[in-house]
């Protein structure tokens, strides 16, 4: 017989003890792991809708342009000839370092036309990025265009030239129909006329050309600014920026998002620590007789603390596994009610060896205390002690 | 030189005031090697603060304790779990065996954080030697009072500990189970064993040979027994 035979005695003689202790132990770090399980993808989550939500780069040609200020005061820009962004350029976009980030490309031929005796701006789009980086867009009359010779309407446009869907608009002389009109959203956008880029391209007889390219782009891993400068030198007659606004907005949503979910993490912690200590404060005190025996009988405190801590350390560890376990496989059950799809719960080695370690530590400080406590006791104390 | 050296040992419980116990005073006496010494005293008296203050488990409010020249209670906490696991064997008045172990595993208990070799032989013969040698895996839920009493004993002695105290071994057991724990006393005082019992029993002094009376914390009588037996066989 050795010491942590009566550890394993003692279990067998009060296993609901034991198993109360991993359980509410278990319960707790679960709650925490699932807690942060959850948040984390949720963040990811997040991150990626806002980064999903209109664009977070754009490029325009690189104008060469000689800007006349004099003491500072900036009196204009003359322009005398410019560069010019192609498809060809659109494409490079997809082959940088970062490109797996790269989520929609919508490059842009924007041009001014007559139409029914008024000049209108007209934008040639691919519908399907555009549809996709216009988060905001509703097409409030008809349906998507399916057509090369679709046209989709902004609400004021369609307001001015009095057309529904299903009618016909006549651009340099050729015969477009209107697929649907957009809801107003007090922009700009409320006044243009999309169509097919090619359309575009050959109406406006700019084969090739486009005239910016906005880029949405998941940056939770990657940096915009690192995205800006890799995408500068694959497009030299580019000019790259950020939207500097919706990087800004993001960065405060996210952080936001990320104190409030680890002060509910550290609350939960918190109370699961507190409900440990205090039931294995008192479940070790209840021992505090027998601690007093073997002290009579001439354990040494090294002894006694063997004894009790090999069991609650054994009890953490396999709360801690436990509750690991249970907290993963919880929020992965959770997780998809709260998140989009493809943001899953995955395993975090880190979050398990600190959900494991977090559970052994606080069972042995929790024990540590009072097994002290009653072996600092003369025997004659311990063993009377109610 | 006597084995054990009390010296004017004092035990207070409480602060300072009318509600202070004086459980010891003064008390002084020594106790030689070999020798069977009973302690007696009406309830109150002071002899199990006495015996536990012996038992190097509970210091004095003032005096020394001398065992084997070493002054027990100027060892340090740790030192003295040491001295208690080489040098004393305890009874306890209410046994105190744990109640998971088994009779042979409560019996090993002191032999667990020594280097012995083989343990459980070693507590098994021991709780042979204490008539147990067929209970040796029984728990304490499943034995008599007597069988209690024995692995107590047992467990005290196992690694055969210079000084043997037992408080009251005998109070709470029937005359015939008493009678067999005091013959168990008797041998192991045969085979040369050092032993201090306290007792409020008179018929438990029997096998003893020398008496100390307590009474209010005071040794108010130190007597050889063999002078006051016959006097007790008239009363
Ligand atoms: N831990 C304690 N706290 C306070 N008083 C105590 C304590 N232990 C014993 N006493 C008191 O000391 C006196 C002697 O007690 P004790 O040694 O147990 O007597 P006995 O064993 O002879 O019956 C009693 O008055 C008892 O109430
Ligand atoms: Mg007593």
């Amino acid at each position: 017989m050795s010491l942590h035979h009566i550890t394993w005695k003692n279990i067998k003689e009060h296993p609901s003890k034991v198993i109360l202790l991993i359980v509410t132990l278990a319960v707790g770090v679960a709650t925490v792991v699932s807690l942060y399980s959850i948040s984390t993808a949720m963040s990811v989550d997040l991150q990626n809708k806002i980064d999903e939500y209109g664009a977070n780069m754009v490029v325009v040609p690189r104008a060469k342009s000689l800007s006349l200020s004099y003491a500072g005061i900036t009196l204009g820009g003359l322009q005398y000839g410019s560069a010019l962004l192609t498809e060809k350029d659109v494409n490079k976009i997809r082959t940088i370092k970062n490109s797996a980030n790269i989520n929609v490309v919508a490059p842009k031929l924007l041009g001014i036309v007559e139409l029914n005796g008024r000049k209108v701006m007209i934008a040639g789009v691919r519908f399907k990025d555009e549809l996709k980086i216009k988060k905001w867009w509703e097409i409030k009359q008809g349906a998507r265009p399916a057509h090369d010779k679709d046209l989709l309407l902004g609400g004021k446009a369609a307001a001015q030239f009095g057309v529904k869907p299903g009618d016909y608009l006549k651009i340099k002389g050729e015969r477009f129909k209107v697929a649907g009109v957009l809801s107003r959203v007090g922009t700009q956008e409320d006044d243009l006329i999309y169509l097919d880029l090619k359309q575009a391209q050959r109406v406006l007889n700019k084969p090739g050309e486009v005239s910016l390219i906005e880029i949405s782009a998941w940056c939770k891993n990657c940096p915009i600014t690192m995205m800006v400068d890799q995408l500068g030198t694959k497009i030299p007659g580019g000019k790259v920026s950020a939207v500097r606004q919706a990087a800004e907005a993001r960065d405060a949503v996210i952080g936001q998002f990320a104190i409030f979910s680890s002060v509910l993490s550290v609350m939960m912690g918190v109370a699961a620590v507190l409900i440990v200590f205090t039931n294995v404060l008192s479940a070790v005190r209840e021992r505090r007789r027998e601690i007093g025996i073997f002290r009579a009988i001439g354990y040494r405190k090294g002894h006694i603390l063997y004894i009790i801590l090999l069991e609650s350390g054994v009890a953490g560890l396999l709360a801690g596994l436990i509750g690991y376990a249970a907290g993963f496989f919880s929020a992965s059950a959770i997780a998809p009610l709260a998140v989009g799809i493809d943001v899953g719960v995955k395993f975090n080695p880190a979050l398990a060896g600190a959900a494991i370690g977090g559970a052994v530590c606080i069972a042995l400080l929790s024990s540590l205390y009072p097994a002290l406590s009653a072996a600092r006791l003369d025997p004659t104390e311990a063993i009377n002690a109610v | 030189m006597s084995l054990v050296v009390v010296n004017d040992l004092s035990k207070y419980f409480g602060n300072d005031g009318d509600t202070q116990v004086h459980a010891l005073e003064h008390v002084s006496f020594e106790i030689a090697n070999g020798e069977y010494l009973a302690i007696m005293g009406p309830s109150g008296s002071g002899k199990s603060t006495l015996l536990a203050i012996l038992g190097a488990m509970s210091p004095p409010s003032s005096g020394t304790l001398v065992i084997d020249q070493i002054d027990v209670y100027a060892l340090s906490q740790e030192k003295r779990a040491d001295f208690r696991r080489e040098y004393l064997g305890f009874v306890f008045q209410q046994l105190q065996l744990i109640p998971y172990l088994t009779a042979v595993e409560n019996v090993m208990l002191p032999l667990v954080v020594t280097n012995h070799k083989n343990k459980r032989e070693l507590a098994a013969t021991t709780l042979e030697r204490v008539g147990l040698g067929d209970k040796l895996n029984r728990l304490p839920s499943e034995m008599s009072g007597g069988e209690q009493s024995r692995v107590a004993i047992a467990r005290a002695v196992v690694n055969n500990p210079p000084i043997l105290l037992a408080d009251e071994p005998v109070g709470s057991l029937d005359s015939k189970t008493g009678e067999e724990v005091l013959g168990l006393f008797k041998q192991l005082h045969s085979e040369g064993q050092t032993i201090i019992m306290v007792t409020h029993n008179p018929e438990s002094i029997r096998d003893a040979e020398r008496l100390v009376q307590l009474k209010d914390g005071r040794i108010v009588a130190d007597l050889m027994t063999k002078d006051v037996i016959p006097a007790t066989k008239f009363l």
